[in-house]
């Protein structure tokens, strides 16, 4: 059936968990563009026959003559057939542009929240090359425009209760210079330290939070 | 001044440098892994610095040269940027400023309960260690000094003094001989009057008897903890289950007497009657104007708890065969033992089914009347003080906990890393800090789950030790036994878990009706190169003579042997040595305590 594997690929976008990314499809996204070109190939000859039609029909309008019953047939199975055609051909375009575009969002995004030079590699996996690269210039834009106006945007919009938080260490990080003092974050250590100061350690998941 | 006996002043010394040290680096803290109690003074201390935004690190070492690790150059003397570091319950029964190699910059604050605190830390010659010890703590010792020790502390002289090790060592060459054998108080009291002429001397022999008093433990540094949470006014429920947590760290492990716990937990149900439970929510009201009540939150509790270790997680029929009171008692290991175990059970009227239950699915109807039955029919089996005060954390109406059980789940938690390795071990106090929060349940399930592990394997060494024939050696002062089973001493071959089964084992023989004497347990790593050895000396009693005085004789000994050892853990009793060197640390040893 037409359009069956477009909205396959919309699907897998529903799927997902909001703001989460699954592996970029390839396959199937190829599969809905080989689709757009079948679609394409069938429509020209239509479209060719449907002009031929046409002006048969406007010569023989001309000429007081009508169309024979054949032809009127072939005319109205050649229109159905373009327009089914084109209509899917619309509506797999519309599904892979909805597909690369919420896609897109979500990496837009990924851009504000995790480290703007280098993705975690379990998330690097999942991107198209032209995503990669996509998501390398919004960052590079991004960056720019926060030295720009020298102020950091990143951050969380929701001001925070405590400017400190009690966090875990996950992974051996060694002595890190912080905004104004120094530490030694082990691995396995407790830290109490100012949020801003940790945050980009969580959203790299080397360090998580301890409540209660 | 070093001996800081007020909370209140320790806790304003401590921010003010940490304070002070802030713009370089955070407060470090540095816990044992070694005890519940530890883990509970970290949290409470944790949650005061919090709420006055005070940064801090925290790193737990299981090991005095751990801390190098982590403090960086400036712990040492080389570096003037300064430095604060706390440590909970361990080293001050250690010359930190000579151990720890601390530099003129760095300032210490020490929470400990062990003692004898080294004197050489209560000196207020010695300005960078501040040592919290309070006068209460003092008078309501275990073991009673009959001086003033902060007099003591501040006669001796920092600089040429050496350890107290090696001090005494070389007084006993010097030849006070007559004093060493059976030196009791009384002739050393008499000694003091007719020395009274020379200070020095004075002064050397009253050291020598603050030393050789051997190890005990003053008050939990949980309790400390909450003291100072509660003189704060930062005192909450939570806190104030750490407190009990910790209170009963010390009963399980038996490291104080039956008096000074019922002291303990007066004052602390007093707490529990005054603020405690009052941030609980009781009743909720709905959408539509109905109050409904809502089950406690979580509520604390005071209630005679049987003697039966992890009953929540377990069932009554093995808790009864594994629990160290009760096995003692009635020799479970044997088929007597079991006999009249099951006749117990039957006189009771609980169906062995029943019993073999998971506790928390047992027939309702058992559970209401156990108490009842178990103060009418145990005394007949010899069971007399089946039932002690302890303390519930109830949740809703779904759960209850008792403090006993935490403190073997998150014993067991914090025993059950495999290397011997930090990093493992930091692990491990990561995991068991988690569960000591009340949300975090199934991770202190399954440190319950592991303490059932423990306690079986208690069971079945105790047991066969007790059986078999010449496997506990005597000797004149102390008895010993060495552990060689490979499955077992996995679980076993940890400090905590060799001491409970230490204690098994001199429950089992006074239930014999041998000679108390004091028990060095001899366990083999799983590597079988080397030994962990853990001294006991019996459960503290009120005005004894002598605390654990393994400590002194198991570092010369194994100095003696020449070979490798390690005595760098945090209970001066507990020594890691090479497995060929075990018999001739044993000859040695019985020499000197001779």
């Amino acid at each position: 059936m037409y359009g069956r594997k477009g909205s396959e690929l919309v699907k897998e976008l529903t799927c997902a968990e909001p703001g989460q990314l699954l592996a970029f499809n390839d396959d199937l996204f190829s599969q809905v563009i080989e689709e757009c070109t079948g679609h394409l190939h069938n429509l020209a000859p239509l479209i060719r026959k449907i002009e031929e039609l046409k002006k048969l029909e406007e010569m023989k309008v001309q000429n007081n003559q009508q169309l024979e019953e054949s032809d009127k047939q072939a005319l109205k199975a050649h229109n159905s057939g373009a327009l089914i055609h084109h209509l899917s051909l619309l509506r797999n375009k519309r599904c892979l542009m909805t597909y690369l575009y919420n896609r897109a969002e979500i990496i837009r995004k990924l851009g504000w929240t995790v480290d703007k030079v280098a993705l975690p590699e379990e998330i690097e996996t999942k991107l198209s090359s032209s995503e990669k690269e996509y998501f390398k210039n919004h960052g590079a834009t991004l960056q720019s425009y926060i030295s720009e106006l020298d102020l950091e945007l990143a951050v969380d919009m929701v001001p925070p209760k405590d400017p400190l938080i009690k966090v875990r260490v996950l992974e051996e990080i060694g002595n890190v210079a912080l905004s104004d003092q120094s530490a030694h974050l082990a691995c396995q250590a407790i830290v109490f330290l100012k949020r801003t100061d940790a945050e980009q350690y969580i959203a790299q998941g080397s360090m998580e939070e301890l409540t209660g | 001044m070093v001996r800081e006996k007020s909370l209140d002043s320790f806790y304003s010394r401590l921010r003010e440098s940490a304070l002070a040290s802030a713009s370089s680096t955070p407060l470090l803290i540095f816990p044992s892994t070694s005890d519940v109690d530890s883990l509970c003074a970290l949290k409470i201390i944790g949650h005061v610095l919090e709420l006055d935004s005070v940064r801090y690190a925290c790193y737990p070492v299981s090991s005095f040269k751990e801390i190098h690790k982590y403090a960086g150059p400036s712990l040492c003397a080389s570096s003037d940027a300064p430095i604060t570091i706390l440590l909970i319950n361990w080293g001050c029964h250690r010359d930190l400023r000579k151990v720890l190699e601390i530099g003129p910059s760095a300032k210490v604050f020490v929470v400990d309960s062990h003692r004898p605190i080294h004197l050489h830390n209560l000196s207020t010659k010695n300005d960078r260690v501040v040592v919290l010890y309070t006068e209460d703590d003092e008078h309501q010792a275990d073991l009673a000094y009959d001086f003033d020790v902060s007099e003591l502390a501040n006669a001796g002289d920092m600089e040429s003094d050496d350890e107290f090790e090696d001090d005494s060592d070389s007084e006993d060459d010097s030849g006070s001989d007559e004093e060493d054998g059976g030196g009791g108080l009384g002739t050393r009291k008499r000694r003091r009057l007719s020395d009274e002429s020379d200070p020095a001397k004075i002064f050397r022999r009253l050291k020598k008897e603050y030393y050789l008093m051997g190890t005990f433990h003053g008050k939990p540094s949980g309790c400390l903890m909450y003291d100072l949470s509660h003189s704060l006014r930062k005192n909450t429920n939570q806190l104030l289950w750490l407190a009990c947590v910790a209170l009963t760290d010390q009963f399980v492990h038996e490291r104080l007497t039956d008096e000074r716990y019922q002291a303990g937990v007066m004052e602390l149900e007093q707490h529990i009657n005054s603020s405690g439970n009052l941030d609980t929510i009781t009743s909720v009201t709905l959408k539509d104007g109905t109050k409904v009540t809502a089950p406690d939150t979580s509520r604390i509790a005071y209630e005679d708890e049987p003697r039966l270790m992890l009953l929540q997680e377990w069932n009554l029929f093995d808790s009864m065969l594994c629990s160290s009171y009760v096995a003692t008692k009635l020799k479970t290991w044997s088929d007597n033992g079991i006999k009249k175990m099951q006749l117990l059970l039957a006189r009771m009227g609980f169906a062995r089914e029943e019993c073999k239950q998971k506790f928390q699915y047992m027939s309702v109807e058992i559970k209401r009347r156990m108490k009842d039955m178990f103060e009418q029919y145990l005394p007949e089996f010899g069971l007399t003080d089946f039932y002690y005060r302890g303390f519930l954390l109830l949740h809703g109406y779904s759960s209850k906990v008792s403090a006993a059980d935490v403190v073997h789940g998150v014993t067991a938690l914090l025993e059950s890393h495999v290397a011997s390795d930090g990093s493992s071990s930091s692990r491990q106090f990561g995991i068991a800090y988690d569960a000591l929060s009340l949300n975090k349940l199934e991770k202190l399930e399954a440190g319950m789950k592991q303490a059932i592990k423990v306690q079986r394997s208690i069971l079945r060494q105790g047991s066969s030790a007790i059986t078999k024939k010449g496997s506990i050696r005597s000797g004149s002062k102390f008895r010993w036994v060495k552990l060689e089973d490979s499955a077992d001493t996995k679980v076993l071959c940890h400090p905590q878990a060799l001491t409970k089964f230490g204690y098994f084992l001199m429950d089992a023989l006074r239930e014999k009706g041998a000679r108390m004497k004091p028990l060095i347990c001899v366990c083999y790593t799983q590597e079988r190169d080397k030994v962990l050895m853990v001294g006991l000396c019996g459960k503290p009693r009120l005005g004894a003579v002598q605390g654990n005085a393994f400590g002194i004789a198991f570092r010369s000994a194994a100095e003696e042997t020449g070979r490798e050892y390690f005595h760098e853990l945090f209970e001066s009793s507990w020594i890691v040595l090479d497995s060929e060197s075990v018999n001739s640390f044993m000859i040695r040893l019985t020499e000197k305590l001779l």
